[in-house]
């Protein structure tokens, strides 16, 4: 049991770091900040 | 004509005019609508099906009164229109979108436009609000003098897009022009001249419509893209333009003195019914108030004191709800995972904890964004843009540096690449670098929770709303006096522009406009906290939770055993747990760092939230979430985190046992947000309009403003408490 839930964790984590890095190298310059990303739907007061 | 190729139609205008809300009826997309120019600065291309069942490319551009194109914007319209766009066939017809509330001004660019050749329908925009005012346009009349077809529409209700969609079909086949001006005897011999000098003598590929532009503009782009060297063709424009000077004209003012006198007879009979009408209408003794030097101001004050205190007034119930559901989740997920305790920890205290203490902040969000989106369709906002300019002149803010500015307040991307539309380099590297300062709305729920944390309890709503609105206040307090700083350091560069913002007529709100903002809105919200969020909480779960060694809890609990015997299991096991989160990756990072931040009164705990928001300012919510969540200080599911945060003590050193978090903590906390350029992608943008020297200035500026306010907000806070 305990060895089933380091794995699981482990399969966990990667797959979180394998997310943001691909997230990190396909858009570099965007993913945006809160309600807006680069083709913002909503702008500004 | 090519038929293997999609035909494409473009949609050019003056800014506000409605060619996006006309782009979004006619292709089905949903592209950025606003009450205010300057609201398009890309171009967007979509796929409209006409009533033949021909599909042709409708491409959308940033607004524009003329074809001189200075700014950035203004120059992908006109590259578009010219064909020489990079990633875009030249158009085969233009649909000029005019306002009908200003039939002459906008006519003046469909008269340039026709001089690149290309044909033309016209469609006569809000239509309804010319008949709620009661102008009598014959469109009819008008489409035989200008020579193409004149279409009444109200891209809004779709009404007349069927019309617009047969004329356009026709036009296509018939390929209308509109009529043209004759030109006096001077110009004409000036164009020969150019003609002869450019395209004869050096082979230039120019239209006679580019050949207008190199005559009439003091600064022309079109004059970029010739093989020509500078050095070369500087003098045969020089000497056109003295041509025309010999001839009588005044280069830079000849063509609209030409255009307007040709333009002027075609209308005058329509237009003076029209001037008739016009008495001093209610939405100019309106303007008399909002933008009146005080009354104005206090207008705008007091708006937004509602605005902000109906964030806390309105959301509670939904948030209770939220709330109450994501402790449901936990303690049910929790159950389950019982035999695999480490995941369970990630899964509950990780993923639960740290997204559902994002997520609560949903309904705050959406109340304010609800308010801003209806001020900005009526209008308001441009308004509020002007005073604005009025109160900040002094720091040479460009004029139309503050729609820019404004859209930074809901993200500071957008705002950045909306500066395209200042044509003065300067004015807009300095709008760039302040875009930052503005609050954008990742920050809100910082905000929201330190607020809600220590405010709202023991100050109620209204004192809520006036801190949050100081929040928001204080970048752009600060801003005025970094532009002034940069505009007298930075080298001048052409004389600055007075304020050209147009400001946009009254218009009802469309509620399905405004439910649409918001549901994009808080969409948009919910994946970011699915994806992004989520992810990086895992891994912050992670460098809190390990390394985990078992000798530690042993340790502790021999400890604990000899010196407080009387502790209760769950006791006990509150201190292992605060004894492996310390000793975590991220615990003795934070306790390395933690010097750094201790004049601004932040434990360790603190320290990481604030290190872990680099990447993206949100995180700070759920990294403090599962600090607490991990040190077994969130006991039960019910108990939130700005109940807990409002109970951390200090565990060691000369203030242990006193609260973490007092008033003056908490409003540097905010302070801090507030200024610090917390955003990677904001950096990369920068970086990419400006360049990357740029980017590291303001990224280590702001950051080192921000920490040196943070400092100054809690020692001031203390000294007074
Ligand atoms: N009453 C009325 N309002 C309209 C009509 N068409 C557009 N609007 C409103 O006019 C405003 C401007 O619309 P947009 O489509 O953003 O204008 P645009 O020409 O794309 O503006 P830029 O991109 O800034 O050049 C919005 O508030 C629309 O709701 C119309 O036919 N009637
Ligand atoms: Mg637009």
């Amino acid at each position: 049991m305990q060895y089933l839930d380091t794995v699981l964790v482990v399969i966990v984590l990667l797959g979180a770091l394998a997310f943001l890095y691909r997230l990190f190298r396909r858009k570099k310059k965007s993913g945006g900040c809160g309600c807006g990303t680069e083709q913002c739907p909503t702008r500004k007061p | 004509m090519n038929t293997d190729r999609q035909l494409s139609v473009a949609l050019i205008g003056n800014p506000n005019t409605g060619k996006t809300s006309l782009f979004n009826m006619l292709t089905g997309l949903q592209q950025q609508v606003g009450n205010y120019a300057g609201v398009t600065v890309e171009k967007k291309t979509g796929t409209w099906t006409l009533p033949n069942g021909e599909r042709v490319d409708l491409i959308d551009l940033p607004g524009t009164y003329n074809l001189n194109a200075v700014s950035l914007d203004e120059r992908v319209a006109v590259d578009v229109l010219a064909g020489h766009s990079a990633d875009a066939a030249p158009p085969d017809l233009v649909i000029v979108v005019v306002d009908v509330e200003n039939l002459r001004r906008n006519l003046y660019l469909a008269s340039q436009a026709s001089e690149l050749g290309v044909p033309m329908v016209i469609a006569l925009n809000c239509w309804d609000v010319a008949e709620r005012k009661g102008l009598q346009i014959d469109s009819k009349l008008l489409e035989q003098r200008l020579g193409v077809p004149v279409v009444p529409t109200v891209a809004r209700t779709r009404r007349g897009t069927g019309a617009l969609a047969e004329a356009v079909t026709r036009a296509l086949e018939t390929r209308p022009i509109l009529v043209r001006p004759r030109w006096p005897e001077a110009v004409m011999e000036s164009l020969e001249y150019l003609r002869d000098e450019l395209i004869t003598q050096r082979g230039e590929a120019l239209r006679e419509g580019e050949l207008q532009r190199l005559l009439f503009d003091k600064r022309s782009a079109v004059a970029e893209r010739l093989k020509t060297t500078a050095p070369e063709r500087e003098p045969i424009l020089r000497r056109a333009r003295e041509k025309l000077h010999m001839g009588g004209y005044q280069p830079d003012a000849a063509e609209s003195l030409l255009r307007y006198r040709f333009l002027n007879p075609l209308l005058n009979d329509i237009l003076e019914r029209q001037a008739a009408m016009k008495k001093r209408s209610t939405s100019e003794s309106i303007d008399q108030l909002l933008l009146h030097r005080v009354w104005g101001l206090l207008v705008f004050v007091g708006m937004m004191y509602v605005v902000f205190q109906s964030v806390y007034t309105w959301a509670g119930p939904l948030m209770d709800l939220i709330e109450g559901g994501v402790g449901k989740l936990g303690d049910f997920a929790g159950g389950f995972l019982t035999a695999t305790p480490m995941l369970q920890s990630l899964v509950v205290d990780g993923v639960i904890g740290g997204v559902g203490a994002f997520l609560v902040f949903l309904p705050q969000i959406l109340v304010l964004f609800f308010f801003i989106a209806l001020l900005e369709e009526t209008g308001y906002m441009a308004r509020a843009a002007f005073l604005m300019d009025k109160l900040f002149s002094w720091s040479g803010l460009n004029g139309k540096s503050f729609v820019p500015l404004l859209s930074s307040f809901a993200c500071a991307i957008p705002g950045i690449l909306a500066t395209r539309t200042i044509s003065d380099p300067k004015a807009r590297c300095i709008t760039i670098l302040i875009a930052p300062l503005m609050s954008c709305s990742a920050r809100l729920p910082v905000y929201l929770l330190m607020i809600g944390a220590f405010i709202e309890p023991q100050y109620g709503a209204a004192i809520a709303g006036l801190t949050l609105f100081a929040m928001h206040f204080i970048g752009v307090l600060l801003a005025g006096p970094l532009a002034w700083l940069l505009h007298r350091s930075l080298p001048p560069y052409v004389t600055s522009q007075p304020f050209v913002m147009e400001l946009p007529h009254y218009r009802v709100p469309q509620l399905s406009r405004i439910g649409h903002r918001l549901y994009k809105c808080g969409s948009e919200f919910i994946i970011r906290a699915g994806t992004v969020i989520c992810a990086m909480t895992i891994v912050i779960w992670a460098l809190l939770y390990f390394p985990r060694p078992p000798e530690l809890a042993e340790a502790v609990e021999a400890t604990a055993a000899e010196t407080s015997p009387a502790l209760s299991p769950a006791q006990l096991e509150h201190r292992v747990n605060a004894a492996y989160l310390e000793q975590s990756f991220m615990g003795r990072f934070g306790r390395t760092v933690q010097p750094i931040f201790a004049p601004a009164g932040y434990d360790w705990k603190i320290t990481i939230g604030v290190l872990a928001s680099f990447p993206a300012r949100e995180i700070i919510i759920s990294t403090l979430g599962i600090t607490y969540a991990l040190g077994g200080e969130i006991d039960e599911g019910s108990d939130d985190l700005r109940t807990t945060l409002s109970k951390a003590k200090w565990e060691s050193g000369p203030r242990a046992g006193e609260a973490v978090f007092n008033l003056p903590v908490a409003l540097s906390i905010m302070v801090f947000f507030a200024l610090c350029m917390q955003c990677g992608a904001t950096v990369a943008v920068i970086a990419k309009e400006l360049h990357w020297g740029w980017a590291a200035g303001s990224f280590f500026g702001l950051t080192a403003l921000a920490w040196v306010a943070a400092v100054l907000t809690y020692q001031i806070g203390m000294w007074l408490a």
